[in-house]
């Protein structure tokens, strides 16, 4: 056990969850300016959590929101993750502190995420500095144990008459950029729908770990947060909030290379090598018909572009939807021997 | 050392919001309480020499968060902020300025 936690590995999934990660640092320290500035409007509240705590003041504010863009920035890039991300997190920690009204959720796992993927050494892998070294599996675990903790604690805690009934999602699904019909806003309807989404959170966190219903979870995930960004108001803090909670994703994805025939046509392998951020395609025979060897497990045809799309960047987060009943079936018969898409050619931009 | 940090983290990872469960019907902080439940804000009435004043609270707050404990933090404010407040009552108490 000990062995596997230290065992070195690829530390292109984790530097691809620091970019995410640290894109939504970016949107959400531009988010931060005008909340922290109300602060210092005399009329507003002021809830420290301690005393000794410096008041905010116009100054403050705005040191903490340049220092927290700036390494955001520099965080995304992957320039010196062990200096600019402790630098992040005083950044955002800073903000929690200030007063009990700047928290949030997904500010609170953002200082998380930042904190661990500093001590996992996320700056190793898709950086600046160009070069990849490998990085320490057990800081990595502690990032996926974090996804699992936070849906788990979340659909543990929906377990109450509120929510069950459907009243507090009669009350958020409201003002978002997709308006919830009212014809909708039912409340036996909405408490099955509550229902629903308990479900999916605790599926989530304990069925990602298991590779046969990985890609439920991925398609599952991707449905949750692209209603609840979609459906409910403060869309940018939600686009926040599944940014991070969807970075954490890939590092799920099984290490083992994908052993890949297909055509000899430079551009497709040139395609498929820009795609394969995470490095794991191993573009090897070619042949007329598109076949992969991954995990002991030969696939051929659709089944094969589904297993590909599913290690390709930004297509790993939609390609687990060419797995649903219905969609397979049209992907089958798009990909059917000697029809039109019987060669791959160009499939991975048309998925 | 990697072993000590593992535990450490994982023991905060699993502790914060555990301990954090079941303490209150409202909403807690550092628990990934989202969208769980809320409390709502109680009706806030200033009373002054003049007469009596409904005030909404979310004039005053930042953020109308559900963990936000208003009944204690906002009534002092109240005072403060309104000229010539004496008294603050909600619901269930009120506050002598």
């Amino acid at each position: 056990m000990l062995i596997w936690m230290t065992a070195e590995i690829s530390s292109r999934p984790l530097g691809l969850a620091r970019i995410v990660v640290g894109s939504a640092c970016v949107i959400r320290s531009v988010l931060a300016w005008p909340i922290l500035l109300g602060l210092t409007d005399s009329e507003v509240v002021k809830i420290p959590y301690a005393d000794w705590l410096p008041a905010p003041s116009p100054p403050l504010v705005a040191l903490i929101v340049a220092t927290w863009l700036l390494s955001a920035v520099l965080f995304t890039l992957g320039w010196r993750v062990p200096v600019v991300g402790p630098i992040l997190f005083a950044a955002i920690a800073a903000t929690l502190a200030l007063d009990q009204q700047t928290y949030d959720n997904h500010v609170y796992l953002m200082a998380w995420l930042v904190l661990l993927l500093t001590v996992a050494d996320a700056g190793a892998g898709i950086s600046i500095r160009g070069k990849d070294r490998a990085v320490v599996r057990w800081p990595v675990l502690l990032l996926m144990i974090q996804l699992s903790v936070v849906y788990a604690f979340s659909a543990i805690t929906k377990f109450n008459e509120l929510f069950l009934s459907g009243g507090t999602l009669a009350a958020v699904l409201r003002n978002g950029v997709i308006p919830f019909p009212n014809s909708l806003r039912i409340l036996p309807l909405l408490s099955a729908v509550a229902g629903v989404v308990i479900f999916v959170e605790l599926f989530i966190a304990l069925m990602i770990w298991r590779p046969n219903f990985r890609p439920a979870a991925f398609v599952l995930g991707l449905g949750l947060h692209a209603s609840i960004t979609l459906l409910m108001a403060s869309t940018a803090q939600l686009l926040v909030f599944s940014l991070e909670m969807l970075a954490l994703y890939p590092l799920f994805l099984h290490p083992d290379p994908l052993s890949l025939t297909g055509p000899a046509d430079p551009a497709w392998r040139r395609k498929i090598h820009r795609l394969d951020l995470l490095r794991v395609v191993r573009l090897e025979g070619v042949g007329d018909e598109l076949i992969v060897n991954h995990q002991g497990r030969t696939t051929r045809g659709a089944p094969a572009h589904t297993r590909i799309a599913e290690h390709l960047v930004p297509w790993l987060w939609f390609a687990p939807l060419l797995r649903i009943p219905g969609i397979s079936h049209i992907h089958r018969w798009w990909h059917r021997p000697g029809g039109r898409r019987s060669l791959p050619v160009d499939e991975i931009q048309v998925q | 050392m990697a072993a000590l940090v593992f535990t450490a983290v994982l023991a905060a990872q699993l502790g914060i919001p555990l301990s954090r469960l079941g303490a209150d019907d409202q909403a807690q902080r550092f628990g990934w309480q989202m969208f769980s439940g809320s409390r709502g804000f109680p009706q806030f009435t200033v009373v002054t020499a003049t007469g009596e004043n409904e005030i909404k609270a979310d004039d005053f707050l930042l953020r109308s968060r559900v963990e936000i404990d208003v009944v204690n933090a906002l009534p002092p404010h109240l005072c403060a902020v309104i000229e010539g407040a004496v008294t603050v009552n909600w619901d269930t108490g009120s506050y002598r300025c």
